[in-house]
């Protein structure tokens, strides 16, 4: 069954048992889905990446589908506990007897009706319309959470199709760290994750997500981030699982004295099909942003990057900055870089670059003369491409997180 | 230890050794010289397996555990985890690989390989920091890129580092001695005088005599052309030092 005629099969037995304000949000955004289609070969924001594969698969929409996580990540999550504060949902459903939260966040069910969200393109809001509603993280104003919070998404469900929103919320110079880490079990499945996340004036929001789903995994993910004025959000993507991946960041910086860091990291290997997409908007002035993405990709996998920076008319003295940097360990492997830039003020800085370039030979030789192994060799190169994005992660609890999935 | 017979190689499909023959004992020190072209560098990269330089003849056996083994047929990492050791012309810089985790990872492939523990970071740590006092190197050093940003003698004294922490059985030092200051020099050649044991053998290659003065070799080898022309002890070195290269020309 196509994912569109899932979605409606779902909402037909779904939507009789929910309330008004619910059912009229997943009916709007059946219908813009429904209009638009899922993305085609000409949809110029998806010209490296085919839904085909993903449509071709028999997916089944769940709904409560409530299952244990596995003793092995429990005990990665103990690990853990040290560290982070922890929310764990497993298939979209929180599981509070393994989530351990300090009081500083406060947690309530997300909200579909009434948070506005819309998806950017008619998969996205086919997700919507058949999204569960996950958690709605809070910090208070003023309130600055010391310890960070891991929020932990696993998924296990044959053929199963798990939809899940969530949202964040940081008031007033609050602060918040989070790692989230999305992980699944073996057999195929289908993660839509739709993220709204607002930052109020002067908040501060640092954020790692790592989706390291299991190999058979296909993903998107659609984030839509605002930023008040004077709020900061450190946000660094690290794409390493899935076999198809399409992620969309979407960051609108709202008020003067806001900045957006927004960076990435992606392994490929395989067969995998790993798709980044970014838009950062600065709709006011005196607003800085920056974007920084690296790729590795060996095997015959294939990455894509598209990212944009698009400057409102009058949002004079923004100063906005993407590079895309990729390195290929095979012949096979393929990077596609996409760069826009959409500026409408004159009065900016803004910059670009991107490249995509081979494995240095003479490296490999030097660590290989050193008794590292050829395939060690190249992995360590790779590791040390993006060395200088896994140090910008301001936070050392989320770098060493980072880590941990380096080591092979 | 090395057996050397009729090598022949070629880089880009031209000759560049044309029948070279070396046996080089354990506990020996070696020095080859010749002037620039003569091949010297070549053999040094053959020796440690790079892709780029194509054996065209001859053979090189090399023992491993007392049995000879034909060393073209291993791959370069074998190589240097059977004890077989580069110290780069020109050492190559690795932005983002860290000394420490580098060094870390290659001791414990050449560990792994000779059944030996393998050793966690901290007492690797305490390891390498005495290593590095061989060579007058600053503990700082272990914490940046790999030769990222080093001077001409800080990458050389790295390549000596990592000689020490990997204590190769046959260590070939690739003009180990050029572009250094004579301070740099002699701190460079004690760390190398340091390590000669009885069980291991290293080969000078070197342009000039000056490194000589400092690691004394037992046998001293001049490479004309692609070929050893001649060979003797070390006052073979002092006389191509005063004489210069000139006087082989009819010999090569």
């Amino acid at each position: 069954m196509s994912v569109l005629s899932a979605v409606r099969q779902h909402l037909d037995k779904y939507l009789p048992r929910v309330d008004a304000g619910e059912r009229q949000f997943r009916e709007d955004a059946w219908r813009r889905a429904e209009a638009t289609g899922l993305p085609k070969r000409g949809t110029e924001t998806w010209k490296y990446t085919s839904i085909a594969p993903l449509d071709m698969m028999n997916w089944s929409v769940r709904g409560t589908n409530k299952i244990a996580l596995p003793d092995e990540k429990k005990q990665w999550l103990n690990s853990l506990r040290g560290d982070f504060d922890t929310a764990v949902l497993v298939n979209g459903e929180f599981a509070p007897e393994i989530s351990n939260m300090s009081a500083d966040i406060q947690v309530s069910a997300a909200q579909l009706s009434g948070s506005g969200m819309k998806g950017e393109d008619g998969f996205a809001d086919a997700s919507l319309a058949v999204a569960r509603p996950g958690l709605r993280f809070h910090v208070g104003q003023g309130v600055q959470v010391r310890r960070p919070l891991l929020i932990v998404k696993y998924q296990d469900a044959h053929e199963g199709w798990i939809s899940s929103f969530n949202q964040i919320e940081v008031r007033e110079r609050a602060e918040l760290t989070v790692a989230e880490v999305l992980i699944g079990g073996e057999a195929p499945y289908l993660r839509t994750d739709l993220m709204l996340v607002s930052l109020a004036e002067g908040a501060r929001l640092k954020w790692l997500r790592q989706q390291t789903e299991s190999p058979s995994a296909f993903h998107f993910n659609e984030t839509r981030v605002t930023l008040a004025a004077n709020s900061g959000l450190h946000f660094t993507q690290l794409n390493r699982g899935s076999h198809w991946l399409r992620g969309q960041i979407f960051v609108d910086l709202l008020g003067a004295g806001a900045e957006a860091c927004v960076h990435g990291l992606t392994f490929g290997g395989e067969r995998q099909h790993l798709d980044q997409r970014v838009v950062v908007s600065h709709f006011a002035g005196e607003t800085t942003s920056s974007q920084l993405f690296k790729g590795v990709y060996g095997d015959s996998a294939k990455g894509v990057l598209n990212g944009k920076i698009y400057i409102a008319p009058g949002a004079q003295k923004v100063a906005s900055r993407q590079m895309n940097h990729n390195l290929l360990l095979s012949p096979t492997a393929e990077a596609n870089t996409k760069p826009e830039l959409e500026i409408y003020a004159d009065d900016v800085k803004a910059n670009h670059g991107a490249t995509v370039g081979r494995l240095d030979k003479e490296k490999v030789f030097y660590l290989e003369s050193r008794g590292i192994a050829k395939a060690t060799a190249e992995k360590i190169l790779g590791d040390a491409f993006v060395a200088d994005v896994v140090m910008k992660i301001p936070d050392e609890r989320l770098r060493r997180l980072v880590g941990e999935h380096h080591v092979s | 230890m090395l057996k050397i017979r009729d090598l022949k190689a070629a880089v880009d499909g031209k000759e560049v050794l044309r029948g070279i023959n070396l046996d080089i004992q354990a506990g020996e020190v070696h020095a080859i010289m010749g002037p620039n072209g003569s091949g010297k560098s070549t053999l040094s990269k053959i020796l440690a397996g790079h892709p780029d330089y194509e054996v065209t003849g001859g053979s090189i056996s090399y023992e491993v555990n007392f049995a000879p083994r034909n060393l073209l047929e291993m791959a370069p990492d074998e190589r240097a985890r059977e004890g077989v050791f580069l110290a780069f012309q020109y050492p190559t810089e690795v932005p983002g690989l860290s000394n420490m985790t580098f060094l870390r990872t290659a001791f414990n492939s050449v560990c792994r390989q000779q059944g030996v523990q393998e050793m966690a970071e901290g007492p690797f740590r305490a390891f390498v920091e005495k290593k590095a006092a061989l060579v007058d190197m600053n503990p700082s050093f272990l914490d940046r890129a790999v030769n990222e940003g080093f001077s001409g003698g800080e990458k050389k004294r790295n390549e000596i580092l990592q000689m020490a922490v990997l204590s190769p059985r046959l260590a070939v030092l690739d003009e180990t001695d050029s572009g250094l200051d004579i301070d740099s020099l002699k701190i460079v050649a004690q760390g190398v005088n340091k390590l000669r044991t009885k069980d291991n053998a290293i080969l000078l290659i070197t342009h000039y005599q000056r490194l000589l003065d400092y690691i004394v070799p037992d046998h001293v080898h001049v490479l004309s052309g692609g070929k050893i022309v001649q060979s003797g002890d070390k006052s073979l070195a002092l006389k191509l030092e005063s004489q210069g290269y000139d006087w082989l020309k009819g010999l090569a």
